[in-house]
């Protein structure tokens, strides 16, 4: 087969959609996992640290990132990361519709950012880790706007915890797209075709 | 009910995918079968006969009679209000509003506190975090490093604890018993989002209930192969790898079964399940508008209404 140069196509396919509602769904189970998990070390850091707890929030930060960088569309970040946050919220977590939906649109608009910056164009490991990061301060809006009542110390570290969390997350979501990617499990998607294994 | 139709969909969708392949083998078999006189009767109940124990939309009588798009737009006119306001008494008021209010709607107090308890666990985090970090203001009670317990961080971190109560605990009540499809049809019939979308996002939620299924069988052919009796943390971080791959392997071949039905295609759509919103849905969003309404009122009247970006 003749090797055609790839053209960045911003039009939704089906398979588009769907791989990215499952990923949605497998970060959402994630999320709801991590939301038991978490509550312990939560806490903890809630109550002796300033505003480290942002460091757990990675894993409330990757859908929307990983769901983009496999189908390579706009909003698809936003989709995944949404989709996610349903179910975890119909999984029954202790944020409702607040903590749990409305952050996570949130966070997948932010996500977006990332990618839209570059256009969409570029993929690559450093606009995926800013997705990340830009999820984490998406979620920091949240929660400041939740907390009016933090004091200006732990808003800041809050900030800067929670974008470390989500670019530390970019960067990880970016090898384990590499992963999928060797399996050749994405070979409908230009993730996947990047290097074409002989 | 709306939810079994569509699974039975899609799995028909995805059986007929699988059929294709083992066809000629069927009408082999049925040969076969004819030739032998074979009387393999398979016994099934009569059509009428199979009937699903309803499930219930919601605890509560009067949440499962709305439309599931109106719990959104309802927990949001409830949550946002909220937002701008950070005072005991506003907060205490919609609280205590949201308990009696529910308790008419069919949920007692302890089943709430039953079914909401992990809020209360948040809360507390978020009073420990306010009154050891939060704005310091008034007499100081305590001082170690950053951390700073005053007579205002102190009494903000109880409004906070309190707030997040007021605006989870109808958010997680109102998620309870949710039926994704009801939804979807709302979303897209009501609030006229993309049906593309919508679906295919419903399809890969239905992958769900898949996953437990999934997991264990990739479980007992990795033991069969002799991997995973090492270290279980190993383990489970490999077997989701594996479990992402075939989840992603199988939403590939769900989307090509879906566009040959015609998913996806240009052709206007119609809609087979009717989402229409009615009185008590209008009744439902005037309930949600007026609990932080009357919670800020109450909050103003008696002198302790504080906006909440504004400082000490």
């Amino acid at each position: 087969m003749s090797q055609t140069v790839a053209k960045a196509n911003y039009k939704w396919r089906v398979v588009d959609i769907v791989v990215a509602a499952v990923i949605a769904v497998a970060s959402g189970v994630i999320f709801w996992g991590w939301d038991v998990v978490s509550a312990a070390p939560l806490t903890l850091f809630e109550s002796v640290t300033p505003g480290f707890e942002g460091l757990l929030n990675g894993f409330w930060l990757f859908a929307g990132p990983l769901a983009a960088i496999i189908v390579r569309k706009p909003g698809a970040a936003l989709f995944a990361e949404t989709l996610a946050a349903f179910l975890e919220l119909i999984l029954g977590n202790q944020w409702g519709v607040g903590g749990s939906l409305i952050v996570g649109i949130m966070q997948g608009a932010f996500a977006e950012v990332g990618f839209a910056i570059f256009a969409y164009k570029k993929w690559t490991v450093l606009s995926t880790a800013l997705s990340g990061g830009f999820a984490g301060i998406g979620c920091w809006l949240y929660y400041w706007l939740t907390h009016p009542a933090w004091g200006p110390l732990q808003v800041v570290i809050y900030l800067i915890t929670s974008i470390i969390s989500g670019l530390v997350f970019g960067v990880v979501i970016w090898a384990l797209h590499r992963a999928i990617a060797a399996t050749g499990v994405l070979d409908r998607f230009a993730s996947g075709r990047e290097e074409a294994r002989v | 009910m709306n939810g079994m139709v569509h699974n039975a969909k899609v799995d028909n969708t995805m059986a007929q995918h699988k059929a294709g392949a083992v066809a000629g083998d069927k009408v082999n078999d049925e040969a076969n079968a004819a030739t032998n006189n074979v009387t393999d009767v398979v016994l099934v109940s009569a059509q009428n006969g199979r009937i699903d124990p309803v499930k219930p939309a919601s605890p509560s009588w009067f949440i499962a009679r709305i439309n599931p798009v109106s719990r959104f737009i309802g927990a949001l006119l409830l949550c946002i209000p909220m937002f701008f306001s950070l005072d005991v008494v506003s907060a205490s008021v919609a609280l205590g509003i949201e308990f009696a209010l529910l308790w008419i709607a069919g949920l007692a107090p302890w089943t709430v506190c039953r079914r909401t308890w992990p809020v209360w666990i948040a809360a507390a985090g978020s009073f420990v975090s306010v009154s050891l970090y939060g704005r310091t203001g008034g007499d100081i009670f305590f001082q170690l490093g950053v951390i700073t317990i005053s007579e205002s961080s102190v009494y903000f971190a109880l409004a906070t604890a309190l707030r997040v109560g007021a605006i989870a605990v109808p958010g997680v009540i109102m998620a309870l018993g949710l039926d994704p499809t009801d939804l979807a049809d709302g979303l897209v019939e009501i609030l006229h989002l993309s049906p593309r979308f919508v679906y295919g996002g419903l399809a890969g939620l239905r992958m769900f209930t898949l996953l437990q299924d999934d997991w264990r069988a990739l479980g007992m052919s990795r033991r069969s192969r002799g991997l995973g009796d090492g270290n279980a943390i190993a383990r489970a971080f490999s077997q989701s790898f594996g479990l992402l791959v075939l989840s992603i392997r199988r939403a590939t071949k769900l989307a090509t079964a879906m566009e040959a039905r015609g998913f996806g295609s240009a052709a206007p759509r119609s809609q087979a399940r009717i989402s229409r919103l009615h009185a008590i849905d209008w009744l439902f969003y005037a309930i949600c508008l007026s609990i932080p309404l009357i919670a800020m009122a109450v909050a103003i009247a008696t002198g302790n209404w504080h906006f909440a970006f504004q400082g000490v």
